[in-house]
């Protein structure tokens, strides 16, 4: 009997048929794993459920139903110790405005049983962060780099990063993707990215988990998916020609459409006569996205 | 745990400068408090009211004692209100840092409780300070009574920060301050429910010498029987804490289970 991928794979993180009812906003039967060693990239506008899934993972909110594992084992109950090897990043800071760096120092290292005072320092002075000053006064970007220093300076395994880059100027983003990087280089370091900015994802991601409206909708490895959709110039006289079951999504323009195909050599030896362009992930996004509104709408 | 204690009591900072404050002047205020009543215009009063029959030198005794009490609840209360650590963490969107911290909830709410024992500590500290000096220049109360009187309020103040964070955890963020009165009002209450039969024979007590009557006047004496328990019996408010404090600790963890984001 030949092994399956998840014998092969071991998964840090996997949700399986994982619901959350806020009444108005629902999570629904969400389930993607992200294997060891990879940067899943979490993608989906604002709204779409991304803060919730990453709460479910890291426990902060109880579930519905479902199952949510970290590490192999499940979340939940007295699972506490499962964040030990995990660092986390939030869009927003959440230490206290008058905290200095020392002072999250002084609370971390009676927190993390792994926790790192040399190496949480050296951060402090690579990201030329003041160890004395009170964070409340530190800029976006300083305010996630301390974040950043935090979560990497008690070993965790595993980031968990909510919308980290947003907000903040290129240069800084960039030095950020630098820095995830650097970290990934461990093989058994893992990063789940989540960001409505395609472009930060498509310099790091080996992985995508594309959610919408609380339901994932697309997933997978980034290169697969880049490579599979496509998006084909016509005719809006030609539409009719497209098959159905290649088409993610539809744009008319004035002079034609754009169809955007999900499986780019299907299209390519049927419409020969077509021009097919490749796809960045923000416009499979975008189509993805319309779709679902315009089946919402029927 | 040990670093989310050091954290709220960080939160805590500008309270504790206060605290500093208060501990400085309450010691002024007691020593001269406690010099009058030995040796001056208050030791005269006193003398004045025994003389002229208006009370016995055992109710002067008593009327003394009343203001140390106040001096010695003083820095316990400056040094004791939990809510503002809520307030904090509310304002810092704390709660889900916290979350992700590998400390579980139930843990992260210990580590709160254990913060008001650790407060409750320096105030009873800065309290044996205030009542050496009381003690070592006058005679009013012995240093045992005193000691007495601080576990005692110490204890209530434990209790009024037991009921507090229940509350804040009850009622969640940005309503520390209803949570504030809720606290104050159970804590009443609870004392008058379980003083009940005792606070009716006062008030008896109090019409029945209102009418004349000679045998109210016996039981009026009785209200100074708190004076009794809170300097020979504060193993009773002490008793009351840490059940007040389990019991709220136990409840806290139930709504726990349910809400979360709290702490």
């Amino acid at each position: 009997m030949g092994k399956t991928e998840s014998d092969e794979t071991k998964n840090v993180i996997e949700l399986q048929d994982v619901v959350k009812d806020y009444g108005d906003f629902k999570l629904d039967r969400v389930s993607f794993s992200v294997p060891e060693g990879s940067v899943c990239g979490f993608i989906g506008q604002n709204g779409a459920g991304k803060t919730t899934t990453i709460n479910l993972i890291l426990d902060i909110i109880a579930r519905d139903s479902g199952e949510v594992r970290l590490f192999g084992e499940n979340v939940g109950g007295d699972k506490a110790y499962l964040r030990e090897d995990v660092g986390v990043v939030f869009d927003e800071m959440g230490f206290h405005d008058f905290m200095t760096g020392k002072d999250i120092n002084l609370m971390m290292k009676n927190i993390y049983k792994n926790w790192d005072e040399a190496a949480y320092f050296d951060y402090l002075k690579r990201f030329s962060l003041p160890s004395r000053k009170a964070c409340g006064n530190f800029s976006r970007g300083m305010r996630m780099k301390l974040q950043i220093a935090v979560a990497l300076s008690h070993h965790a395994k595993l980031l968990v990063m909510d919308e980290p880059t947003s907000g903040l100027d290129p240069i800084v983003r960039n030095e950020m993707i630098e820095i995830f990087r650097d970290f990934v280089v461990e093989e058994d370091h893992t990063i789940l990215l989540s960001s409505h900015i395609t472009s930060d994802l498509e310099k790091i991601a080996d992985e995508v988990v594309f959610i919408d409206g609380g339901r994932i909708v697309l997933k997978g490895n980034k290169d697969e998916i880049l490579e599979k959709h496509g998006l084909l110039k016509c005719k809006k006289a030609d539409l009719s020609k497209v098959s159905t079951s290649l088409i993610v999504g539809v744009e008319e323009e004035t002079y034609g459409a754009t169809v955007c195909v999900n499986d780019r050599k299907a299209a390519e030896k049927l419409y020969p006569d077509m021009v097919l362009e490749p796809a960045a992930l923000e416009e499979i996004m975008i189509y993805y996205v319309n779709a679902g509104r315009r089946d919402k709408g029927h | 745990m040990k670093g989310l204690i050091l954290k709220d009591i960080m939160c805590l900072k500008k309270q504790l400068m206060v605290f500093g404050y208060c501990i400085v002047g309450v010691m002024a205020v007691a020593a001269m408090y406690v010099l009058s009543c030995r040796f001056g215009n208050l030791a005269a009063v006193g003398g004045k009211i025994i003389e002229g029959a208006q009370a016995s030198p055992l109710e002067v005794d008593y009327m003394a004692t009343i203001p140390p009490i106040f001096f010695l609840l003083i820095p316990l209360v400056a040094v004791g209100d939990m809510t503002n650590v809520f307030a904090a963490d509310g304002k810092a969107s704390f709660a889900r840092v916290a979350g992700s911290l590998p400390l579980s909830a139930p843990k992260r709410l210990l580590a709160r409780y254990l913060t008001i024992f650790a407060l409750a500590g320096i105030g009873i500290l800065a309290d044996i300070l205030v009542a050496g000096v009381m003690s070592a220049l006058a005679d009013i109360l012995t240093f045992g009574a005193l000691l007495g009187i601080i576990f005692s309020g110490a204890s209530v103040v434990a209790m009024y920060s037991a009921f507090a964070i229940l509350y804040c955890i009850l009622l969640g963020h940005g309503k520390e301050s209803v949570a504030q009165v809720l606290s104050l009002l159970t804590l009443v209450a609870l004392y008058l429910l379980l003083r009940w039969e005792k606070w009716k024979e006062i008030a008896l007590s109090i019409a029945a010498s209102d009418r004349g009557e000679t045998e109210g006047e016996m039981s009026i004496e009785r209200l100074w029987d708190f004076l009794e328990t809170l300097e020979h019996r504060a193993y009773i408010p002490v008793l009351c804490a840490l059940f007040v404090t389990c019991a709220s600790y136990g409840l806290a963890v139930l709504i726990l289970r349910r809400k979360r984001g709290v702490i």
